[in-house]
């Protein structure tokens, strides 16, 4: 019974959090009159006329709220007077049918740029994230074996200096690295011409693409994930059951696959969901530096743009993934270890 | 495995191996690949606001009129046309045997079909502007269409060149509020060339139309690849992962130029963006409805505009900020628009002594020593507020040299960057503030920059200066109208002179624009035109592969 | 409940921290910055607000005797760009970085003392805005407001302060059950005495040791935002410079001098204050720095203890 209560607990909290954010998202988009009519160079042939048909068009003409008749100047009316007529209803019953808003850039629905471009994120951030994950365990493991030894302090060194290190002045270096010494490809997706490719063509041109951007995030990642590994590996090396096992002239080998990696990969896990705002920051960087076509980069460019629907669309996105993600990580987390009862 | 199977498998591999080398030969298609640094916003013609939607728009389309890099117009859709005395009734008649890419029969219903669309949508961001005077419009025939206008019009040309004829048969299914959303993604067209694919903001990826109707172009297919990053752009041409690119970082054009098998061609721009300095001008008494208009009244006094104006060293900021790729600009009219850029008129050259002779006669002394002038009544400092949009590349180092500059006539400016929204709200109609440095983007008829000078601009916001000469607005009235070249031409010109008499704007530089092709994979780039734009139908359809 | 006590004298301080080589690390690398950017003028060779006298041999002209760090996209000496570049980098950071810390700090007391209704929303709204993705935030706010000092530091502050929050709450705890407490209610003390003069003093030292923390955080953020195209486009700072050299042309100009020194300031005085930062939590609360980096027994998973979230 304990164990639902919690459950539903945990999952009711996660829901109003998210209420939060489309409440903050949405006022955060009105504060200031976002114009969709000033997308591109002002240009002298777009007349007074277009410029409200647009907005207009954008719904942009009716109250934000009925309590305040405007927001810019600041002008109160009467909270009654038809509330559902005005912008943040109609925003939120848009938002509860899956509606997230029309680009003021392309006239597209929000949702399906923010689709196309995610599909991108993921790929790199899964690459990233597993090389990140291999790399981390297995130097966690190593330093923590060899604890307090020279081995251990220079990965430790490694991880600290990983962690300083700005995820965007990283991705600049490689890039000059690896476009001046290695002549690889640092921008976009595939090389030009090659959308219609298919197959292994298709498969290793991306590849290509994905070398550099991947190993930076993985660099950044990789610290982190070594260091919780290492003091998790420490823990578990101090229990009894450990001493047992080198007593029973296990092989290092086998006590470290069997009982150590196993007893890791529990923290791990949860760290990896719990790290989807981290990692979401680190690709919108990474993205904005090799020109990788991802969420992060339209983020970027939407923000340059002034594309108000798609800045808020594409944030309402992010956060609901990440209090998603840790609601999942703190679930798991209370499945796998039963000694976790309370928040 | 028995017999018969493998004899199977060996000749399907055989088959496939033979395909294979097969695909060596010279039936591999010519793909140029062009790299450039924006990306269209949408494929909607009615919708489109960027320039390089309108590129591709002009590879998949066709107009009754087609645009030349020269500034002259000629017939693209349209076999003659008729117009009667009084103006107002065209009768155009159109290609036979036109089609569109799916195969249909573009008629006359097409283009009846297109200009009504144009016309009625009023949230098309441009197509009002170039409707705006049309009455009705009725297909005869099958080739023949007739419009009316409500009134006489200088350039029919002009106006048609960017209606785009749709399909009616697709394009009808979308009337009403739903049209703007339509996506386009197939662009059915009559043009040169015919959409393949297309990735929004990252490739558009076009193939020839055999049978288009001015002749098929020389290349089988274009791809035009999107490039966050300018600087990406050089080393894709560098590397020979494209062909052309459109722009580059002006501090990369040293090494362009060194580059093997690249060569970089500059020019005037085919669609020029203008920087400009905007005073405030706005009369306080006479401010419209909801503004603030707190310009500084030394701005209104021209002989203060006209001494900026001389202090100003514009070939130096060219240098520093264009890398010296920019001619020295007059009025919002750029170079690169003939035959209606005034090139008689003598800029003011830089002169700081004169600037401050201006200044001392005019009465603006320095009476209390501290470097600034202030006004003849000795009421306020000459220290004027300048603004700029965060997002410009070119401002932050254009307001820092006019710091430099003015001081030395003993004017004081007071820098701050704005977001873009922050800077409309402040600028017109509010006419809250004093300096900016802005921009605008051009057309290829002079009507729409001119009209942001005019008094009849100043309620709506679209005059960012607020002047008011009443001799400059007659003038603009009277060459909307004008419907022969030679005379309107000189009407333009005059207006030009009047504004730049007047110290409107201090126009800093009209830009070139700086592109690259690599020399062993294609010739016949079209780079002795006054105007430059590699990536125009005008160069796409005159390219051959080298061989 | 365990007692440890913090030192709280500075002559304590002292002592504990001298065997402890990793703040000194951080304090060295510390004040080579804070000295590079107070004394920027007598340092710099050039000064980089000053009137531009270039010509185009000047741009991106690689090291040379005259400008030992080569010149930027504006024929700017890039080692003067960069010693001023130190003084908005930790100007931003110090002031973010001491919004953060008040607000957290406040927050952080008031639930930890008052308990009940009062902790349960203040650290539930602490765990909202822990969720929420800080540069995706950070970004879209500075973007709606105008890119500005002021506004940036603004902005960095009010997102930082969730660690130090959670930390100051869980030492106001243990602190208010001790003995002297009890004692100081029993002869009927105020909640604003016993708050000043008995709980506070306890939670300071970690609020000093986590702040270093946050600062360092604080300087990546403003670097971040200044890359993107957020930061004051009239001052010079580390992530501005980066900014012009990598959307002006640095790379196809080979300007490595350009695109690699700034990243490595940043990285000196981050690294420097991860030191002093880790070192000082030593000191202060040996007790927390198993759960600092790791996922411990009790679910103090990273970002709710300790130095918290890495960087934005």
């Amino acid at each position: 019974m304990k164990r639902y209560k919690y459950l539903i607990s945990k999952v009711l909290w996660a829901s109003l959090s998210i209420v939060f954010v489309m409440i903050l998202n949405f006022f955060l988009f009105r504060v200031l009159p976002g114009d969709p009519a000033r997308a591109g160079v002002k240009d002298p042939r777009l007349t007074a006329e277009a410029q409200d048909a647009i907005r207009v068009r954008f719904g942009l003409d009716k109250p934000v709220i009925n309590c305040f008749e405007s927001i810019n100047p600041l002008k109160f009316g009467s909270c009654l007077v038809n509330p559902l007529d005005t912008q943040f209803f109609i925003y939120a019953g848009n938002l509860l049918q899956g509606d997230l808003g029309t680009s003021y850039h392309t006239n597209r629905p929000v949702k399906d740029m923010i689709g196309e471009s995610l599909v991108n994120t993921i790929i790199l951030i899964g690459f990233g994230q597993m090389i990140a994950i291999f790399l981390g365990m297995a130097l966690g493991l190593i330093a923590a074996w060899k604890a307090n030894t020279a081995i251990d302090f220079a990965t430790l060194g490694f991880c600290l200096v990983a962690w300083s290190l700005p995820t965007f002045w990283l991705g600049i270096v490689l890039l000059f690295a690896g476009s001046t010494w290695l002549g690889l490809p640092v921008v976009g997706k595939f090389t030009p011409g090659g959308g219609l490719a298919t197959g292994l063509p298709l498969f290793l041109d991306v590849g290509k693409h994905l070398i550099l951007p991947t190993l930076t995030l993985s660099v950044i990642m990789l610290g982190e994930y070594m260091l919780i590994m290492r003091s998790t590996s420490l823990e578990i090396f101090s229990e009894d059951y450990i001493l047992t096992a080198k007593a029973k002239g296990l092989k290092t080998f086998y006590i470290l696959k069997d009982h150590v990696l196993r007893n890791a990969m529990l923290p791990m896990v949860t760290i990896i969901a719990l790290n989807l705002g981290f990692t979401v920051a680190g690709a919108i960087q990474i993205e904005s530096v090799f020109s990788w076509p991802g969420l992060g980069l339209s983020i970027f460019e939407a923000v340059g743009r002034r594309d108000y629907p798609m800045l808020q669309g594409s944030f309402l996105m992010i956060a609901i993934t990440v209090i998603f993600a840790n609601l999942l990580a703190e679930l798991m987390y209370s499945y796998l270890d039963p000694r976790v009862q309370a928040i | 495995m028995s017999k018969t199977k493998w004899f199977t498998i060996c000749l399907i591999i055989l088959t496939l191996l033979l395909s294979a080398c097969g695909q060596k030969t010279p039936n591999t298609p010519s793909t140029v690949k062009i790299g450039y640094a924006g990306s269209p916003d949408t494929l909607n013609p009615g919708t489109a606001i960027l320039s390089e939607a309108y590129v591709m728009f002009e590879l998949t389309y066709s107009a009754l009129f087609g645009q030349n890099l020269d500034g002259t117009y000629s017939k693209d859709l349209l076999d003659s046309f008729e117009v009667s005395a009084d103006g107002k009734t065209y009768t155009f008649k159109l290609k036979p045997g036109v089609k569109f890419s799916d195969g249909t029969s573009l008629t006359a219903k097409d283009v009846v079909f297109s200009f009504n669309l144009y016309k009625e949508h009023t949230e098309f961001p441009y197509m009002n502007t170039y409707t705006a005077n049309f009455d009705t419009i009725e297909a005869v025939d099958d080739t023949t269409v007739v419009l009316t206008l409500t009134e006489p019009v200088p350039s029919i040309e002009y106006l048609t060149t960017f209606l785009y004829i749709l399909p009616e048969h697709i394009w009808s299914q979308y009337a009403g509020e739903k049209v703007g959303e339509f996506p386009n993604s197939e662009m059915v067209g009559s043009g040169p060339f015919i959409l393949m694919d297309y990735a929004q903001g990252e490739y558009i990826h076009f193939k020839k139309n055999p049978d288009f109707y001015g002749g098929a172009p020389k290349v089988d297919e274009v791809v035009f690849q999107t490039f966050n990053n300018q600087d990406a752009l050089v080393q894709a041409i560098k590397t020979g992962q494209v062909d052309m690119i459109t722009e580059m970082p002006l501090t990369a054009v040293a090494t362009l130029k060194n580059a093997k098998d690249v060569s970089v061609a500059v020019g005037a721009p085919l669609a020029p963006d203008i920087s400009d300095i905007i005073f405030n001008q706005a009369d306080p008494e006479n401010c419209p409805e909801g503004g603030a208009c707190t310009g500084h009244p030394a701005l209104r006094d021209p002989k203060v505009r006209e001494a900026l104006a001389y202090a100003t060293n514009k070939q130096e900021m060219i240098d520093i900020v264009l890398l010296g790729l920019g001619a020295a600009g007059r009025t919002l009219i750029p170079d690169s628009l003939l035959p209606w850029y005034n090139d008689s008129i003598q800029d003011h050259p830089f002169d700081p002594a004169k600037a401050n002779q201006i200044l001392d006669e005019a009465g603006y002394k320095d009476t209390d020593g501290d470097g600034v002038r202030e006004m003849p009544d000795g009421s306020k400092p000459l220290t004027l507020r300048l603004n700029y949009p965060s997002d410009s590349t070119v401002a932050p180092r254009l307001s820092e040299l006019l710091a430099k500059y003015w001081e030395q006539a003993g004017v004081k400016l007071e820098i701050s960057a704005l977001d873009p929204d922050a800077l409309t709200s402040i600028c017109c109609p509010t006419f809250d503030y004093d300096v900016l440095i802005w921009g605008w983007g051009s057309d290829p008829d002079p009507s729409f920059l001119l009209s942001v000078m005019t008094s009849e601009s100043i309620p709506s916001g679209m005059s960012e200066s607020g002047y008011n000469n009443p001799a400059y607005d007659e003038l603009y009235q009277k060459q909307l109208v004008e419907v022969d070249p030679a005379n309107r031409k000189n009407l333009v010109w005059e207006m030009q002179k009047i504004v730049f008499n007047d110290t409107v704007y201090i126009v800093p530089f009209y830009a070139k624009a700086v592109q690259a092709f690599r020399t062993d994979r294609f010739k016949g780039w079209i780079t002795d035109q006054p105007k430059q734009a590699l990536e125009d139908v005008t160069s796409l359809v005159s390219v051959e592969p080298v061989r | 409940m365990d007692y440890y006590v913090p030192p709280t004298g500075f002559k304590s301080v002292l002592l504990k921290l001298r065997g402890n080589w990793l703040a000194w690390a951080g304090i060295v690398m510390l004040l080579t910055t804070v000295i590079l950017a107070v004394f920027a003028p007598r340092i710099a060779p050039y000064d980089p607000y000053a009137d531009i006298k270039v010509s185009i041999m000047d741009i991106y002209a690689p090291p040379s005797a005259q400008h030992l760090l080569g010149t930027d996209d504006a024929g700017r000496d890039v080692l003067s760009n960069f010693i001023y570049g130190a003084r908005v980098s930790l100007i931003v950071g110090f002031f973010a970085a001491f919004i953060s810390v008040v607000i957290g700090g406040l927050i952080g007391i008031s639930a930890g003392f008052f308990g009940g209704k009062i902790e349960l929303i203040l650290m539930r709204f602490t765990d909202i805005m822990l969720v929420i993705p800080d540069l995706p935030l950070a970004v879209v706010l500075v973007a709606l407001t105008s890119p500005s000092l002021g506004n940036i530091i603004f902005v960095i502050g009010i997102l930082g302060w969730t660690t130090t929050a959670r930390l100051v709450r869980s030492q106001t705890l243990s602190v208010k059950e001790r003995k002297f407490v009890l004692r100081a209610r029993a002869i009927g003390s105020g909640n604003a005495h016993i708050i000043r003069r008995h709980i506070f003093p306890l939670v300071l030292p970690l609020m000093v040791a986590n702040s270093v923390l946050v600062i360092s955080l604080a300087i990546l953020e403003e670097s971040t935002l200044s890359f993107l195209g957020l930061g004051d486009p009239t001052m010079v700072s580390w992530g501005q410079m980066l900014n012009y050299a990598f959307t002006r042309g640095g790379v196809s100009s080979g300007a490595w001098w350009a695109l690699v020194m700034p990243g490595l300031g940043i990285v000196w005085v981050v690294l420097g204050l991860t030191f002093l930062g880790h070192g000082l939590e030593q000191i202060f609360n040996p007790r927390l720095e198993a759960h600092h980096l790791s996922v411990g027994k009790n679910m103090v998973v990273r970002g709710k203890e300790g130095a918290g979230d890495v960087q934005p």
